[in-house]
């Protein structure tokens, strides 16, 4: 009867049942651990993996990227300047052509590559018309009313017909005629190592000062979270400024004035695990034993309080990376020829209304990586909160 | 203790009634084909343990369910319509003013934000449209009285955390009664409170249900409160009933393992010192995976291999005791048959 | 309740001194700033300076009569410019950025809390999707990603829109929402999810037991304790787009505060972004006392905490 958990043998349907036992009852579910747990509760929701399966792409794209590409993120090339990564082109005598935003005659080859500006021979500023020289043919281009358009010998006119991606430079050139990608790879990547390193740095500081205001309790914990309500009123915003106009722009800068801000919300997150955790028996336990302080708080405090403040580190990596932007974008961050994220929507945005694919790409990959951090951190919560447990 | 067993017509009769939770895990079903009968000016006490639906029973009745709870079968007839079925406007016009119900916990169930005078005005100026402000105001001071709270013009504008447990208890007691209605549901209204709090709550009711001659349902859990309060008892377990009979009955003579296993695990005083107080092996089923058979199978001491199997309908037991076990069917054998033999249980 | 009116104002008062220092005293000692002595400034400003900030004194000297000033009202000159003082840039800056701010704060309100609430109500439908997608695109997307997304829409590609604020009232709706996004998006989340656990309460549960429509279940009961935690962030809330408001400014080249504050610290103009921090922070500080007070006010549980 021990292999029937229970399924009674109706041969004899007065017999007795088996004396309870685990025979009986049916025993549901296996043990996991608590990681596979989370994971595996993590996996079901959509979103969580969608944020995941971001942030994995744009990491991905910014640190082995460079590898795949043959610009850097400074090479500049004048004569490519403000290309975007598709347009449409002119046909004329069996050649194709682009006219960029600052009025330079582009000839393509091979259906997209571009192969250099086009001499210009003259300039008739009244008329609107800029004549060129392609070895030997004569082109004028009309730019007195939009779409411009080219005019053959004849006066044959020619608007733009061709949709065309450039093979150059896939996501376009910039105002100084740099690869847009390299210069995307290279700035999510230092606005990932700002936003890690000053999230690191917050969650050091915010371990430390919760744990130990917690673990010490009494008026040392009483003035410590005086000091968390005093920095807590503090518009964290001007502060980063202030340190910024201390220290001056760089990425030193950043991370010092990025990383000594945050850590208040991780103080209070930690203090009120580790206070909880506190009464717990195997602190106890743990103390009996003679353990001290330091190795109670290292092994077994803050390991336990590990779930919260997970969450809360990758609630502050978007919010980094905001802050990271923002400063960038007010002209208080990483100095040129540096990119980041933000920097380069702050460039981009004088040439919004002829380039506006120069602030579209920046700005996608800081929605992707907020985007899939704020999706992680969600997941990771519900998946780690205790009331959903079955 | 009161002994009445005039057989009158129910007020309320509940029929078949099932009722599930879609939940991550699958649809669950807490009730599981729930019939009985609530008479005129009875107290009815329904106890089980935590999970066995005794109180989704009771959410049931007024369809207060949470939104994942579903009433799936059955019927709740009540002065001639059927509640589960019934439109929401009607519903309304029932809830509060013919069926009220008190909760169990005073500290959560009492909006935080709103004077206790407040929300029992409520209740009136739902149920009796067209009374004056003054008439209102005059008839929760009645009402705060009624409940013994004491100095209750200066009570009528606190809130709900300016009182204790007891005191909170006594408002959601008085917010119930406040339209007289013909049927007050209990659900543990005395759990959450301290045990001489609790005495002078049942004694509350008591008294309220003579004066108003409400038919009671009362949840408990506590076998001590249902003796003293009770006419008739509704045992509970998995969803289902076990057993049914007068208070008296039940006490004396319990037709159900479960109910004897329970009456056997209550501290008795007069009982022999040296007797060792016993409990039920076991936990409450898995209601995601019920047992096959009868729910209690896998912890009844007397099961059979038939029980683990079916489950059994309800026996009728002599009078008006059912039982929902299969040693009460007319082919069970008498051999180690506590309900056969004639033999008490012990 | 006035215990903690005392205690909130003390707190406050002890976050400005200490901010107030703190500033001081940084741009003390930024090599090169307005307090050394190599400046290679105009003789003008130089006396200006000198006259102003006491500079022949000890530190501790000067930051007293710094703090005087301020106790005055006199939040200093400009650095940069001669003969501006701080005050005139928000004399002249506040009626914008104040007008700006306040359509944001009313935007905010009007649109999270219902949408707040419609998401919760039809929990799980198609309504409670869209909004819980707005709400994520609006946290996700920084303040000057939408502004500039914003204006290349509504002014470039639609022309419906005045790309420049300022001039006349619907230069105002692109920024407004520019700078409530983030705002709004995260106040309709926080105003779903609390509604949502308040209408899992007990309290409802009995209210509904009373036989009251489900209007007044909710308009009654569940509201009013739903918006506790909304009313809870709106003090930081209300700092976060007035703060937003420097980039908003400078995006559509409006004339408030803000565009006063980034350029000055583009310029370096040390002394007015001194200034203007101050000015800030005792905007921010009294708007997060005055809605702590009034959410003591709202929940009368609080009085016993």
């Amino acid at each position: 009867m021990t292999e029937g958990r229970g399924v009674p043998d109706m041969d004899d349907p007065w017999g007795r049942l088996p004396a309870y036992s685990e025979a009986r009852e049916f025993i549901g579910g296996t043990s996991r651990t608590f990681a596979l747990d989370v994971w595996s509760r993590f996996r079901r929701k959509f979103t969580s993996v969608l944020g995941l399966g971001l942030m994995l792409i744009v990491s991905l794209f910014a640190f082995f990227g460079p590898f795949f590409t043959r610009f850097s993120y400074d090479g500049q090339n004048l004569e490519y300047v403000n290309i975007p990564p598709f347009f449409r082109a002119i046909e004329r005598n069996g050649a194709l052509y682009h006219i960029t935003p600052g009025l330079k005659l582009i000839k393509l080859r091979d259906g997209g590559w571009l192969d250099g500006a086009v001499n210009r021979v003259s300039t008739d500023e009244s008329a609107k018309k800029i004549s060129f020289d392609d070895y030997g043919k004569k082109l004028v281009m009309d730019y007195s009313s939009r779409p411009y358009a080219l005019l053959d010998g004849e006066g044959r006119r020619s608007g733009p017909t061709q949709f065309v991606w450039n093979r150059t430079y896939l996501l376009g050139s910039d105002s100084l005629g740099r690869d847009m990608m390299a210069r995307l790879m290279y700035g999510a990547r230092v606005s990932l190592l700002v936003a890690l390193t000053a999230t690191l740095a917050n969650l050091i500081i915010g371990v430390f000062f919760g744990s130990v205001s917690a673990y010490c309790g009494g008026s040392i914990d009483a003035v410590m979270m005086r000091i968390v309500d005093i920095i807590n009123t503090l518009p964290l915003t001007l502060y980063v400024i202030l340190i910024m106009v201390f220290l001056d722009a760089g990425m030193t800068s950043i991370i010092v004035a990025l990383g000594t801000v945050y850590w208040v919300n991780m103080a209070r997150v930690v203090r009120g695990e580790i206070l909880s955790l506190k009464q717990r028996d195997f602190v106890l336990a743990s103390r009996t034993i003679g353990s001290s302080s330091a190795v109670i708080l290292a092994r077994h405090l803050i390991p336990n309080a590990m779930g919260s403040i997970l969450v809360t580190l990758t609630m502050l990596i978007p919010q980094a990376i905001f802050m990271e932007a923002f400063l960038s974008f007010i002209g208080l961050g990483i100095p040129a020829p540096l990119a980041s994220l933000g920097t380069m929507c702050s460039d981009a945005l004088g040439m919004l209304r002829s380039s506006p694919y120069q602030l579209f790409e920046p700005a996608f990959l800081i929605c992707a990586l907020t985007f899939g951090f704020n999706f992680i951190g969600d997941g990771l919560r519900d998946a780690m909160d205790p009331k959903l447990r079955r | 203790m009161n002994a009445q067993s005039e057989i009158s017509h129910p007020i309320l009769s509940v029929r078949n009634l099932r009722t599930a939770f879609e939940t991550n895990d699958g649809s669950v079903e807490a009730v599981r084909g729930v019939s009985f009968d609530l008479r005129h000016k009875e107290v009815l006490g329904i106890v089980g343990e935590s999970g066995s639906g005794k109180t989704v029973t009771a959410m049931s009745i007024l369809r207060l369910l949470p939104p994942n709870g579903f009433i799936t079968g059955g019927e709740i007839l009540f002065d001639g319509s059927d509640l589960t079925k019934m439109k929401t406007g009607s519903l309304r016009r029932v809830r509060g003013d013919r069926i009220a119900m008190v909760f169990q916990d005073p500290m959560t169930s009492l909006n935080p934000l709103m004077p206790i005078g407040g929300q029992i005005e409520e209740m009136i100026r739902e149920h009796r449209r067209g009374m004056s402000a003054s008439d209102v105001k005059a008839e929760v001071l009645r009402l705060l009285k009624l409940v013994s709270i004491p100095e209750p013009e200066a009570r009528y504008n606190t809130y709900p955390h300016e009182f204790s447990g007891g005191m909170r208890q006594r408002a959601t007691i008085a917010m119930a009664i406040a339209c007289e209605p013909d049927i007050l549901i209990a659900d543990e209204p005395t759990t959450a409170l301290d045990v001489t709090i609790q005495e002078q709550i049942l004694i509350l009711l008591e008294n309220l249900r003579d004066r108003l001659a409400m038919s009671v349902m009362f949840i408990t859990h506590d076998l001590g409160v249902v003796a003293e309060l009770c006419t008739r008892v509704i045992v509970m377990y998995g969803g289902m009933i076990m057993e049914e009979g007068s208070t008296a009955d039940i006490f004396e003579r319990p037709m159900h393992p479960y109910t004897a296993g329970l009456l056997a695990s209550v501290p008795n005083l007069a009982s022999d010192k040296g007797q060792k107080l016993s409990s039920i092996s076991g936990s409450p089923p898995d209601m995601t995976h019920p047992p096959a058979g009868c729910p209690y199978s896998p912890r009844c001491e007397n099961a059979r291999n038939l029980c683990g199997a079916y489950v059994p309908p309800l026996f009728e037991a002599g009078g008006e005791r059912r039982s929902s076990c299969w040693l009460l069917a007319p082919e069970a054998p008498s051999g180690g048959n506590p309900f056969k033999a004639g033999g008490r249980n012990g | 309740m006035l215990m903690y009116a005392i205690k909130r104002t003390a707190m406050s008062i002890l976050t400005m001194m200490a901010l107030i220092c703190v500033t001081f005293l940084m741009m003390h000692a930024i090599p090169g700033g307005p307090f050394t002595s190599d400046r290679g400034l105009s003789p003008a400003v130089e006396a200006a300076l000198n006259e102003k900030y006491h500079l022949g004194d000890p530190v501790l000297v000067q930051l007293r009569h710094y703090i005087e000033d301020l106790m005055r009202g006199d939040l200093g000159v400009s650095y940069q410019y001669r003969g501006k003082s701080v005050n005139d840039f928000i004399t002249s800056g506040f009626p914008v950025s104040g007008r700006l701010g306040c359509a944001a704060v009313v935007f905010v309100l009007l649109t999270s809390v219902p949408l707040g609430i419609t998401a919760a109500l039809k929990n799980g439908r198609w309504q409670d999707m869209a909004v819980m997608g707005i709400a994520t695109l609006g946290v996700t997307i920084p303040s000057f990603v939408m502004a500039t997304m914003l204006m290349y829409i509504f002014s470039y590609r639609l022309g419906i829109l005045p790309t420049l604020g300022a001039s006349s009232w619907k230069g105002y709706i692109l920024p407004m929402i520019a700078l409530g996004g983030y705002s709004m998006a995260f106040l309709a989340r926080l105003m779903r999810s609390s509604l949502l656990e308040v209408m899992g309460q007990d309290y409802i549960r009995t209210a509904r037991s009373k036989g009251i429509s489900e209007f007044r279940v909710v308009t009654r009961h569940a509201l009013r304790n739903a918006l506790i935690p909304v009313i809870t962030v709106l003090g930081p809330t209300m700092a976060n787009l007035l703060t937003g408001s420097f980039v908003v400014e400078s995006i559509f080249a409006m004339p408030g505060i803000g565009i006063h504050f980034v350029s000055s610290i583009s310029n370096r103009d040390y002394t007015t972004i001194m200034g203007m921090t101050i000015f800030y922070a005792t905007f921010l500080i009294a708007i997060v006392f005055i809605v702590d007070i009034f959410y003591c006010l709202i929940d009368p549980r609080i009085k016993y905490d």
